[in-house]
């Protein structure tokens, strides 16, 4: 398990990390889970007394599974349901789950949207009685030892992600910020606020988009862990490389649905654990791509000087944009022109490789 | 046919519209072949027609250029 005071300590003992997972004691735990809804947001957060809140449902297409998930993990009824802004990403899921789970009260952005989507979830929570709160900064929600402020917003006068609900959850010493789809502009206005938002758990805002997550930003927060919630392959570039980026370099330790399906980070206030559907660590293959594309040259010397494909006749400069179109698996590569020849390969028309 | 759509949210270059009244289903459209003023929360009637005239010079057009390039080869 990690812990929360020292940096250094924490990847000394991250080998105990590994260990610890079985080991890992469910009393006392709260647990927040990033639920994998492909392009949008889900979060669940149980508490050490078993309350519970959803934060945001997915798009709409993804509310069964959500609804799924909640009861593979026994949760039958929701005290609270926040919905961060009425992006469908965000709110459509929503339907599904105020129509299958029991729900004390919904917390809302309060920004009028015209989307039928939107007007649909909040008709049901007319029609079924559903307690109805708009969140707004300085309000506080209590679930036993689980204390949670609204950030932001403080009104409505902003466009629909920036009107986003922020949420910053404190539990022992273990803080979550949870930014919804909250960009550049409320960043700013965060800092510029008389509070600490100073946490160790991120949930970068809007999916990891370029227009969120400032360097003066993770200044601020300082986070030991983030967490990105976007679609594979997404139509919207998310996450920016800009976001991935600075991540790496100031050491966060980075987590994607779209890597690694759903991410449960468990803490019993004094140190953590991360769980994840899928084990492929993200944040470090981001860096090996990068890395491997700055060290080309380099890493080229040392198996040769023209590189063809095991699927075609042609040999290339390892530049050259076909010879990057070749699979790893599918390379040959050689030393020379003669090389290439004695094998059977011709030069490429488009990068005409000379010795 | 008419489709009625609202703007739900702009990512960068694309408009995301759901298809109402259901919006079951939605779109991603590029920005710039939409007028300059749309904003989220817009409400868009996009009219369907099918173009025979433009479809049928078309037609023509690369019919004749296929005869052209088979007399061409013949005439070589």
């Amino acid at each position: 398990m990690y812990n929360f005071l020292n940096k250094h300590k924490v990847i000394l003992f991250a080998f105990l990390l590994i260990l610890s997972f079985s080991t890992v004691i469910a009393a006392n735990q709260l647990k927040v889970h990033y639920i994998n809804v492909g392009q949008g947001d889900s979060i669940l957060i149980e508490t050490p007394d078993d309350q519970t809140m959803l934060i945001d449902g997915g798009s709409k297409d993804k509310g069964s599974h959500v609804s799924f998930y909640l009861n593979s993990n026994n949760i039958n009824q929701l005290d609270y349901v926040v919905s961060t802004h009425p992006h469908a990403d965000h709110i459509g899921g929503l339907l599904t789950i105020l129509d299958d789970f029991e729900v004390g009260k919904v917390i809302d952005s309060g920004k009028v949207h015209t989307s039928k989507t939107y007007e649909d979830y909040l008709t049901m929570i007319d029609q079924k009685g559903i307690s109805y709160e708009v969140g707004r900064t300085g309000d506080t929600i209590t679930l036993g030892d689980v204390n949670i402020k609204v950030l932001h917003p403080d009104n409505t006068d902003y466009d629909l992600n920036n009107a986003s609900i922020v949420l910053l959850m404190k539990y022992g010493k273990a803080k979550f910020l949870f930014m919804g789809d909250a960009e550049e502009e409320v960043e700013e206005e965060l800092i510029d606020d008389s509070y600490n938002i100073r946490a160790h758990f991120l949930k970068v805002g809007h999916h990891g988009s370029g227009t969120s997550t400032t360097f003066g930003f993770i200044d601020e927060v300082n986070p030991q862990v983030a967490v990105i919630m976007c679609g594979e392959d997404n139509d919207y570039g998310h996450p920016h490389q800009s976001t991935i980026k600075l991540l790496k370099e100031n050491e966060i330790e980075t987590y994607r649905t779209d890597q690694n399906g759903t991410v449960v980070i468990k803490t019993d206030g004094e140190s953590y654990s991360v769980d994840k559907q899928f084990e492929s660590n993200v944040s470090s293959q981001e860096y090996d791509e990068e890395t491997k594309e700055e060290e080309k040259p380099d890493g080229n010397k040392s198996k040769g000087k023209f590189v063809g494909s095991s699927k075609s006749d042609k040999y290339h400069n390892p530049g050259c944009r076909w010879a990057e179109k070749i699979k790893p698996e599918n390379e040959i590569w050689f030393d020379s022109v003669e090389e290439a020849k004695a094998a059977g390969y011709k030069p490429c028309g488009t990068c005409s490789p000379q010795s | 046919m008419k489709v009625k759509v609202t703007v739900d949210r702009i990512e960068k270059n694309l408009a995301v519209l759901l298809i109402r009244p259901k919006e079951d289903e939605r779109i991603n459209w590029p920005l710039k072949f939409l007028p300059d003023d749309i904003k989220e929360g817009d409400i868009l009637d996009i009219k369907i027609d099918k173009d025979l005239k433009t479809k049928e010079d078309s037609k023509e057009r690369v019919g004749n250029l296929i005869e052209k390039l088979k007399r061409k080869n013949k005439e070589n």
